[in-house]
């Protein structure tokens, strides 16, 4: 049975190959849904981990532990420090470091006294005592460069003195020198000539350093006060061990996040959570700092692979319904050629499990080969899609980590097995049919048209009935609790499936139409292309609706791809309009609270920037006594400059920019406030720019315009409790703000190059270094928005991403697969009809009219499922689009949601298919001319 | 009668992997116009091959064809097609209908290919000849395999060519429809000046043909002339 089942696959090897080619798809596709997300959500991680540590100047792979040694409570309470630090260093050091399994950067433990005082022993006198502090870092080695002298021994010389190293600017402010001895106690009266106690330590400066600069140094503190260091050896047997002089600890450990394996996000996870629930029960007291790793930016790896996973199935979906329906139509060609060898070999007495199993050996092979193959390649085409940065757009991006994981091999096996159930369909409804009655067999078409249709009927109404709920429901289509509404794969399915129905019904009786119209008139070419189609033939059908499916699938990718992707980014240009937004915070260092709220920006190099009034509780109200007092957003601004500055291009707000520079009494109000107030165009407002002040501090402007966009302003947002609260907006020019209430906090929009630590140090600058330093402000950028991370974190949203490449690669396995079925359909269907072709020659049919003859078949063919598919997959992805823009950001959907759709994606699909077309022809045209009519006809005699 | 169709030294090879098969031998072979000439022999004499090459359908390895005293065995496909399509016509024992069109269409469809007129009448009477006209507008899948065969030879009549190859044309119908299938050769030829030339194995109507000749292994062995001109 195996070699039979070999030598099959060897004699329908090109129908073979079109298995393969299907079941790899389906595998490969089924793979990369695990392995993308992962991959994706880890580069998320890794961002997020990089801009954390960007922003918080802490390294999110952090531990430091620093406290006294005797803040430590153990159970045995006669446990010494010794005791306790081994304790908790064997903690640290063999669970919690290796835990978060990522490669040290640095690890030190840092041992260190309390402080002491150190008597100079070239200078007798006491009151020359200075406070030191002798530590030792374990490995510090690589962290310092001697200047002078050399690194510590770990020898103690004969005088019990022990050497230590000084940082340069010890050196340099206490004049501590190589060669220096110093005397350590805790009280200058051992020091007394008359004291009978010795020092406590004595200790000998051997060597001078510099720290090396290193964004990983094991020194937490550097130069913190006088620091001496000694061998760790020598500190923790001599000093710790026998003298019990070691009062503090300090473990530092900070991970290369950047070489995070993602496979044990479980475990790190659990690992910091049992760190910060040890270090409460440690209840450590005294000077302590601990720094762990924040874990919500961990766990948010799992809320985000998570939803791509939800995200590329949806996607998928219809997908994978197009290739398995291409694995069933070429199961189905394979069943049809070998239709009269099974209906023999049922004849003979083979039962059905016999033949089915004949044609799972076939399957099986194809499959063994496909499941070898099929993670290999998922591997390189997820590293590929890592770099798509829209639809069927790729960029520089950083690489993605693409590894199999168990639920890829999960996902394949079950790709697997349905493509081989799949597979094994036609051949189930063949095998019970014997020779006599195989021959006699003709088509029911009245039955065939009746479930066309009732299936048509049943489709529209699903698809009717899940759309009208995702809509109603106005969740759109996720849940609340993230997953996916499951009417949304329904919808999805239902219509592109009654799509390809109601082309295969109506089509047929549309090519009736225009046969009849025509017949009469029509050479043989066109005569026999028509009469051909409007008896739409099983394989004909398959054709069809193959095509259709494919153009809808790839036009709704495009247009859902688009639309996300502009929407998306005009999202973030809406709300991040500029480079850095943020508020600029006067501290008066006074006891009075006048501060001159000057602008600091002007003329700064390397900045553009906008001053932003923004009031203090500002209030709004009518004239007819009507007010709103809270979530007002006031934006007093100059017009010019914000012009300048805000990257936003809208004609209605150029329009409303316009109005402010040119009536500085007017006022730009959202239309919640119009609604609000009952105010239309021209009429008046008041408006009071801070709730502080007296009540003539208010000034009343006209009403120029009533707007629902503005950049940054959100109409609608959740409070902290969940409840979904109005923001009113009023944009007035600066000037009338400055005339009635000047000196009102305001925020800062600019546009610079400088990071945000340069913008906070020149900020403080700008306020110390004032020309007119009269009232003595401490200034300070608060509340920073750096708009270009915030867009470029927009940008790589994991959903975003796997929305993009999944929507990439599903359209290129249609593609693939759509050119693939064309081909082999076009070859078996010239080859079905050789004799049929042969006999028109023989007639005198012209080789030219017989190629006309195939060409019009393509055309026919084609036509009809490229148009509608064109359109219904715009259609689909008009109506689904919006539903998915909930998933992005369900609250901030500002400005309104635009379709976006280029007609050059379509030009493109509507292009493959003129080169399908043409391939199909030119390989048509080459299969004709190897018809001989005498070979023709003797295959019929056969 | 004049001579129609002439064939001078015709052989025939088959390229093999190794050598080739000689179907047919140094054929020398005439057909009287307005006849019907049958050629008579077992299966693999090449009497369907002989047929194909007389009927521009097969190049000869060596030889030549002429028709109406004009050399055709060079001429371009082109000019074969333009020959087939008005002045020859075939009957295949393969049939080879087109299973989309109906019987009437399929009629049709000849006179569609030859460029004439679409005549109705001409095809329900050509129907009609072969006992079929009132299974016109059925499919060929609704039509039995000699009906089906009928239906090809109302096809091969229909635009009234010069000339008719028939390979086996009776092959699948009974003695009663064959020989009024025979009949209605004759009356082509009595009253379209058709020429006939067909192949059979069937004993039973050898006497309806005007000439036959009989081909073994490659060569004529034998010429009857029933008209009673012995050759």
């Amino acid at each position: 049975m195996l070699l039979l089942a070999i030598k099959k696959i060897i004699n329908n090897k090109i129908l073979m190959l079109s298995l393969f080619a299907g079941i790899l798809c389906a595998v490969i596709i089924s793979c990369t849904i695990p392995m993308y997300s992962q991959a994706i959500s880890h580069r998320m991680l890794i961002t997020q981990l990089e801009n954390y540590q960007d922003s918080t100047a802490v390294s999110p792979s952090s531990v430091i532990v620093s406290c006294p040694l005797s803040s430590f409570t153990r159970r045995d309470e006669e446990s010494t420090n010794f005791d306790n630090f081994n304790f908790y260093n064997d903690y640290l050091n063999n669970n919690i470091f290796p835990g978060l399994y990522m490669p040290p950067l640095v690890k030190s433990t840092t041992l260190s006294c309390a402080t002491m005082l150190a008597k100079d022993n070239r200078d007798k006198k006491l009151s020359n005592l200075n406070k030191v502090v002798l530590k030792a870092t374990d490995t510090y080695e690589n962290a310092v460069n001697i200047i002078s002298g050399r690194m510590p021994s770990n020898n103690i010389d004969e005088k019990g003195c022990i050497e230590v190293i000084i940082s340069r600017a010890v050196h340099i402010s206490h004049k501590y020198v190589v060669g220096t001895t110093l005397d350590l106690a805790y009280n200058k009266e051992i020091f007394d000539v008359n004291s009978k106690e010795s020092p406590l330590l004595s200790i000998k400066i051997v060597g001078i350093f510099d720290y090396i600069e290193d964004s990983y140094s094991p020194f937490i503190d550097k130069d913190a006060g006088i620091e001496l260091y000694c061998d760790y050896n020598t500190y923790f047997d001599y000093i710790f061990k026998q003298k019990d002089l070691c009062s503090n600890v300090t473990w530092y450990y900070a991970g290369d996040f950047t070489q995070f394996n993602i496979n044990n996000i479980d475990k790190t996870i659990s690992t910091i959570k049992s760190l910060e629930n040890n270090i409460k029960i440690w209840s450590l007291s005294g000077n302590t700092k601990t720094i762990i790793p924040p874990i919500e930016q961990y766990v948010t790896y799992y809320d985000n692979v998570q939803a791509v996973n939800i995200l590329l199935i949806l996607f998928y979906s219809p997908v994978f319904l197009l290739i398995i329906y291409f694995i069933f139509m070429i199961s189905g060609f394979v069943v049809e050629k070998d239709k009269n060898e099974i209906s023999m070999l049922t004849s003979r007495g083979a039962s059905r499990k016999q033949i089915l199993f004949l044609y799972f050996l076939q399957g099986g092979a194809i499959l063994l080969i496909s499941l070898i193959v099929a993670p290999l390649l998922s591997i390189t085409l997820c590293n590929f899609l890592g770099a798509s940065s829209g639809f069927l757009e790729f960029g520089q991006r950083a690489p993605i980590k693409v590894s199999l994981n168990i639920s890829s091999i999960i996902f394949c096996l079950i790709a697997s097995i349905i493509s081989l159930l799949t597979m094994l369909i036609p051949v189930y409804n063949v095998s019970k049919i014997e020779i006599v009655e195989q021959k006699r067999k003709t088509s029911n078409k009245a039955l065939s048209f009746i479930f066309l249709t009732i299936g048509a009927i049943i489709s529209a109404v699903i698809a009717g009935y899940s759309y009208y709920n995702l809509v109603y429901q106005k969740e759109g289509v996720f849940t609340s609790n993230g997953g996916i509404q499951p009417l949304a794969y329904v919808f999805l399915i239902c219509i592109f499936v009654f799509i390809a129905l109601l082309l295969v019904i109506i089509y047929p009786l549309l090519i009736k139409f225009f046969f009849n119209l025509g017949k009469r008139k029509w050479n043989p070419a066109k005569y026999t292309a028509f009469s051909r189609m409007k008896n739409l033939a099983t394989k004909e059908r398959f054709i069809i609706i193959f095509l259709t499916l494919t153009v809808a699938i790839g036009s709704f990718a495009s247009v859902c791809s688009r639309t996300l992707n502009y929407n998306i980014d005009n999202s973030l240009n809406y709300l991040y309009p500029c480079d850095i937004m943020a508020d600029v915070k006067f501290y008066s260092v006074q006891e009075n609270n006048n501060i001159n709220r000057r602008f600091i920006y002007n003329d700064v190099e390397g900045i553009e920037a906008t001053r932003v009034v923004t009031g203090n509780l500002p209030r709004i109200s009518s004239r007819r006594g009507q007010s709103i007092n809270d979530n007002v957003k006031m934006l007093a601004i100059n017009p010019q400059e914000f012009n300048d500055i805000v990257q936003w291009d809208d004609s209605l707000f150029n329009e409303c920019l316009n109005d402010l520079a040119s009536d500085a009494n007017c006022c730009i109000i959202s239309r919640n406030v119009a609604q609000a107030l009952q105010l239309n165009e021209n009429d008046f407002i008041n408006l009071k720019p801070d709730s502080s002040l007296k009540s003539r501090y208010v000034e009343t402007y006209r009403i120029k315009k009533i707007v629902d966009t503005f950049p940054t302003y959100i109409a609608e947002t959740k409070n902290l409790s969940g409840i979904k609260q109005d923001n009113y907006l009023i944009v007035v020019n600066v000037k009338s703000i400055d005339s009635i209430a000047p000196n009102q906090p305001y925020s800062v929009w600019m546009n610079t190059d400088k990071s945000i630590n340069e913008l906070k140090s020149l900020t403080i600058k700008l306020g110390i270094n004032t020309e007119n330093y009269e009232d003595k402000a401490n200034i300070r950028l608060e509340n920073i928005v750096n708009c270009s991370t915030e867009k470029h974190m927009g940008k790589i949203n994991p959903l975003r991403q796997a929305t993009n490449g999944s929507l990439t690669l599903g359209f290129i396995c249609v593609i693939f697969i759509c050119a693939i079925g064309f081909i082999i359909y076009w070859i078996i269907s010239i080859k079905s009809r050789t004799l049929q072709i042969g006999t028109m020659r023989a007639l005198g049919m012209s080789f030219s009219e017989i190629s006309k003859m195939v060409l019009w078949e393509q055309i026919l063919i084609c036509i009809a499922p490229v148009i509608l598919g064109i359109l219904s997959g715009v259609c689909s992805g008009y109506l689904f689009a919006p539903l998915l823009q909930s998933a992005f950001d369900s609250m901030n959907q500002m400005p309104s949601y635009i379709f976006d759709f280029n007609y050059l994606d379509i030009i493109k699909l509507i292009l493959f298919i003129i080169i399908l077309v043409s391939v199909s022809i030119i390989a048509g045209i080459i299969m004709l001319k190897r018809i001989k009519s005498t070979t023709a006809i003797k295959l019929g005699e056969e | 009668m004049s001579v129609i169709i002439k064939g001078t030294d015709i052989c025939r090879d088959f390229p093999l992997t190794k050598g080739s098969v000689k179907v047919l031998k140094h054929i020398d072979i005439t057909i009287e116009e307005q006849a019907l000439t049958v050629l008579k022999g077992r299966s693999g004499s090449g009497k369907t091959t002989l047929m194909n090459i007389l009927g521009l359908l097969d190049k000869p390895t060596k030889g030549k064809v002429f028709i109406n005293d004009s050399d055709v065995t060079d001429l371009s496909e082109n000019e074969k097609d333009k020959l087939r399509k008005n002045y020859i016509s075939f009957v295949f024992q393969s049939i080879a209908l087109i299973g989309s069109m109906s019987a009437y269409d399929n009629v049709e469809f000849m006179l569609r290919i030859a460029g004439l007129p679409l005549d109705r009448e001409r095809i329900l009477h050509c129907l009609d000849l072969v006992g079929l006209k009132n299974r016109a507008f059925h499919m060929p899948y609704q039509l039995s395999g000699g009906e089906q065969q009928r239906v090809a030879i109302a096809r091969a009549i229909v635009h009234k060519p010069k000339i008719i190859f028939a390979d086996e044309p009776t092959a699948q119908l009974d003695s009663e429809t064959s020989k009024s299938i025979m009949n209605v050769f004759h009356q082509i030829i009595n009253e379209e000046d058709t020429t006939i030339i067909m192949t059979t194995h069937d004993q039973g109507i050898m006497e309806f043909a005007d000439y036959i000749y009989t081909i073994d292994d490659g060569m004529i062995c034998d010429i009857q002339d029933l008209r009673g001109n012995k050759k």
